[in-house]
């Protein structure tokens, strides 16, 4: 049965990207969270 | 007044006698798709199957059926024909020729420039796209990312197993392609893919995807209970850890990020990708004009129009075509098997946090947006009334709709003619 390599590549990219994108977030949420809880910060000081 | 007048005046009656006297399958294929028209009005009504799709699309399919008469401007189906579109027209290798059909039809079919300057362009499937996007709440994948998109990724088995099952039924590559990606149940992305990929199956795959879209609502309640036993139903998710309001403005920083990224990896599906965060974008903007156009008239306008189109090209000619019958199957075993995978990521789950995640949630990564987790929703609140497993459904379903653009977007990619 032919087509198995592009099948295979075509899910590990996609799992790659996914996973990627996933981190972006959370990436993002920390960094948002951080920026709140420094004005926070700033602002009881 | 002669027999010939009168058969000159019930031309479809007329045709389905001919029919029978020449090609009874297809005259009895014509019967029976009028009798799975009328059959798809029903369970719609009824709420067995999307009423949203059923009953434009079955109303659609009855009447095309119905209305055959002696009538072929472009001489591609012997003599018959009908009064509302040809997918066929402009389908040659000849550009000239291609472009007097198209005019010619143009001006005769009554929805070919619907189908013209909508369908065979991709345009519809971005319109349905933003119209989702527009109802999408990202917050729910930005809540659980990894979750999410784990589920997500489990739920794409489908379209990856059938795309080699289907070259084994004698596709090709690009055929093959178009096919599995029903595995993804996104209508949108679908259309896409076999126009870029297949325009000669468009028709087929775009018909039997959206048809199955349609069951995939009644019949994926009997895949869950049938892969998960009642005591796991019931689970509670367990609320996150720190809980904290994800604001509108960081959920538009999201879908501008995710659209720039994306549309830079794969540019080839970047139209379906950017009209889906545009959606978003405008949801999440707060510019209350632009979010009622969208959710409303786009939205409910375009799936209307789908649905009505996909019913009228669902004539005797396309469905009885050899090479139809094996997209049947095809798409039943992509959407059965992504919908297995998506239920055994949430096993997975499942045993990693140690039974605190209901595995019904892995059949909301199937991308079918919402119907899946409401689906999911509705089989376990049937077990369990307080067991609300919607915040991480919907963040699996919407990443599910990520994952199968950036499927379509590498198939496109990879198997460009």
């Amino acid at each position: 049965m032919s087509g198995w390599p592009e099948a295979l590549l075509t899910y590990g990219l996609t799992t790659v990207i996914a996973f990627g994108i996933a981190g972006m977030i959370h990436l993002m949420v920390v960094l948002l969270e951080k920026r709140t809880e420094s004005g926070k910060q700033e602002g009881s000081s | 007044m002669t027999w010939e007048a009168m058969a000159n005046i019930f031309q479809g009656i007329t045709t389905l006698a001919e029919s029978f006297s020449h090609n009874p399958i297809m005259a009895a294929a014509r019967i029976g798709l009028i009798l799975l028209g009328l059959l798809m009005i029903y369970l719609g009504r009824k709420g067995i199957l999307e009423a949203l799709l059923m009953i434009p699309m079955g109303l659609g399919m009855a009447t095309v059926n119905a209305a055959i008469m002696f009538f072929d401007p472009l001489n591609l189906h012997g003599g018959m024909g009908t009064l509302f579109v040809e997918a066929q027209a402009g389908a040659t290798a000849d550009a000239v020729k291609n472009a007097a059909e198209i005019i010619t039809i143009l001006q005769i079919d009554w929805l070919q420039p619907i189908y013209t300057f909508t369908f065979s362009n991709g345009l519809i499937a971005c319109l349905v796209f933003m119209g989702i996007g527009a109802l999408l709440d990202v917050g729910y994948v930005m809540a659980r990312p990894y979750q999410s998109m784990f589920i997500a990724v489990c739920a794409e088995l489908g379209t990856i197993i059938t795309f080699p099952v289907a070259q084994w039924f004698g596709y090709t590559p690009q055929q093959a392609a178009a096919i599995s990606i029903v595995g993804g149940a996104d209508g949108p992305m679908v259309l896409f893919t076999s126009l870029r990929l297949a325009p000669e199956l468009f028709v087929p795959i775009a018909i039997i995807a959206y048809l199955y879209l349609g069951f995939a609502y009644g019949g994926y309640p009997y895949l869950i209970r049938l892969l998960v036993p009642k005591k796991l139903l019931g689970i509670k998710p367990q609320p996150p850890k720190k809980k904290r309001t994800i604001t509108s403005g960081e959920k538009m920083l999201f879908a501008v990020v995710a659209c720039v990224l994306l549309s830079f990896l794969l540019p080839v599906a970047a139209p379906l990708i950017f009209s889906l965060f545009f959606g978003v974008v405008i949801r999440e903007s707060g510019i209350k004009e632009f979010i009622d156009l969208l959710q409303g008239p786009i939205l409910y306008g375009s799936t209307m129009f789908l649905g009505l189109m996909l019913g009228v090209l669902c004539d005797a000619n396309t469905i009885m075509d050899p090479k139809v019958l094996p997209l049947l199957l095809l798409g039943v075993l992509s959407l059965l098997i992504s919908g297995m995978g998506g239920i055994g990521g949430g096993y997975i789950l499942y045993f990693v946090t140690r039974g605190k995640f209901n595995p019904a949630i892995g059949i909301a990564g199937v991308s079918c947006t919402p119907t899946t987790s409401k689906v999911a929703q509705k089989v376990v609140s049937k077990v369990n009334r307080g067991a609300i497993i919607l915040p991480d459904a919907l963040g699996a379903n919407v990443s599910g709709v990520i994952t199968t653009a950036i499927i379509a977007g590498i198939f496109c990619s990879l198997l460009a003619k």
